[in-house]
């Protein structure tokens, strides 16, 4: 018999709101990346040129792209920030357990991607504004896209953002497991392409994983596969959450 | 002017932020939830303003790709028939202009200034008399998928004495920005995009004159007999 009788749903609740309120700093940085990425995007993600006796063109693309990469990489150097011990232990300011603070994390890290996903598509909108605005170049509309085309697509965004947030969230456990798999990682990584470009081919590991997502154009078997993906990452992160030591 | 103020204010908070230390940090909680909202207010602004004002600024027509490739095939196909000695007037091919010039002797030379690079086809008719009868045709000028065909400047065409010549048209050079959403949005768009391998493409429209002349004229200079 307790003074306070609390559940389960309440207690992941508390802590999915503290770690809205106290990881504030991960949003901001969020915005820092995406305004970097539109600055880096201002000087054109692309460019064709041509020309002859009579007549030259030099066409500059102007896309969301890099915003979309950049916003990809801080998703997940943020899933693994979340692993770090200083951010484990401030968990325990509350009556939890490991299973709880995974799904308080999986809450946030859901939502810091779906408002990256948002803030993303609204930056790309607003490097458009100012390519037309501010550069005054002559500009055309490349591919025409329906609005089903950019709800797809910011779905998608939100999926690749969680999926990214999830193999950090993985990777940054594994590496709590243990040190020295945040030195072989990288290693086996480079040791991979290296021996691959030794073998006659092209160093393209990196290359052949992300064909697997990018290239399927159903929109269906994307979310499948992103989805399973990231929710093995996911629950091999609190698998290996769970057999970290309370001092470890 | 204010999205300056912002962009600084918002990098200063995280900065500030990202110092680690909450003790450092020298903008709270609060301003930098402050900044958060006003900056997602900003983009939702803007983000709207850019939905409203419209995108392709430019009288510049779109073609569709079976539209390019159409016209990339009519203007192999006008060229190649030619060669072969047939040359249709209704080929396809857009009419730049025309001109009707009157001959002073019986003997023509054709001379291109700056040895400017366009094909020339004759064809001797009985229905022209003292005068020559000359089309320019000009292939479409297409860059991904933009037709810039009009923004050429056409080739001008003098007499002197009994000499054609045909004058290169004055250098026009055309910047253009390719609005584009861009992954991911692009992905499961009707119009395939490849994300490993440039599709981009240019074509410069290959200029045609066509010279109608009278039987007994003779000619001098680089050019093709026809029909």
């Amino acid at each position: 018999m307790y003074l306070t009788e609390s559940n389960v749903r309440d207690i992941i609740f508390k802590q999915y709101r503290y770690k809205l309120q106290a990881y504030l700093g991960i949003f901001t940085s969020l915005i820092f990346i995406q305004v970097l990425g539109m600055l880096f995007s201002f000087s054109g993600t692309g460019s064709m040129g041509g020309g002859s006796d009579a007549f030259s063109y030099d066409v500059r693309t102007y896309s969301g792209s890099l915003i979309a990469i950049f916003t990809l990489v801080w998703a997940f150097s943020h899933g693994i920030s979340l692993t770090t011990k200083q951010q484990r232990y401030d968990d325990f300011n509350f009556v939890t357990t490991r299973q709880v603070s995974n799904v308080a994390n999986g809450l946030f890290l859901v939502t810091a991607s779906g408002t990256a996903a948002i803030t993303g598509l609204l930056t790309t909108c607003v490097l458009r504004l100012l390519v037309t605005q501010v550069l005054r170049t002559p500009s055309v509309a490349g591919v025409q896209l329906s609005v089903i085309d950019v709800v797809e697509g910011l779905i998608g965004f939100f999926l690749y953002i969680l999926l990214f947030a999830c193999v950090g969230y993985f990777i940054g456990m594994l590496a709590q497991t243990n040190k020295i798999v945040a030195f072989l990682l990288p290693v086996l990584l480079i040791g991979v392409i290296s021996i691959q470009v030794y073998l006659g081919g092209e160093g393209t590991l990196l290359v052949d994983i992300g064909r697997f997502y990018v290239l399927e154009a159903s929109f269906l078997l994307f979310t499948m596969k992103s989805v399973i993906t990231s929710a093995l990452f996911f629950l091999g992160a609190c698998m290996l959450g769970n057999r970290l030591e309370v001092g470890v | 002017m204010w999205a300056i103020i912002l962009l600084i204010l918002v990098i200063a908070a995280v900065v500030s932020q990202l110092s680690g230390s909450k003790k450092r940090a020298w903008i709270g909680m609060k301003t930098t939830r402050v900044i958060l909202l006003g900056y997602v207010g900003l983009l939702i602004l803007l983000a709207g303003a850019s939905l409203l004002l419209p995108m392709n600024n430019t009288s510049i027509k779109m073609l569709s790709e079976e539209e390019v490739e159409q016209s990339m095939k009519l203007q192999d196909q006008v060229i190649s028939e030619a060669y072969r000695g047939t040359f249709e007037e209704e080929n396809g091919l857009d009419v730049i202009e025309k001109w009707t010039l009157p001959l002073t002797s019986d003997e023509l030379g054709i001379t291109p200034i700056n040895d400017y690079s366009i094909q020339v086809f004759i064809e001797k008719s009985s229905e022209v008399g003292e005068e020559i009868q000359i089309t320019h045709y000009a292939g479409k000028t297409i860059v991904d998928g933009m037709d810039l065909t009009e923004k050429r400047d056409k080739v001008r065409i003098e007499m002197q004495g009994n000499e054609l010549e045909i004058k290169n048209p004055s250098h026009v050079s055309v910047k253009l920005a390719e609005l584009s959403t861009g992954f991911p949005f692009q992905q499961f768009s009707s119009e395939k995009v490849e994300w490993f391998q440039s599709n981009s493409y240019g074509n410069i429209g290959m200029d045609v004159l066509y010279i109608k002349a009278p039987i007994g004229l003779k000619i001098e200079g680089q050019a093709l007999y026809v029909n």
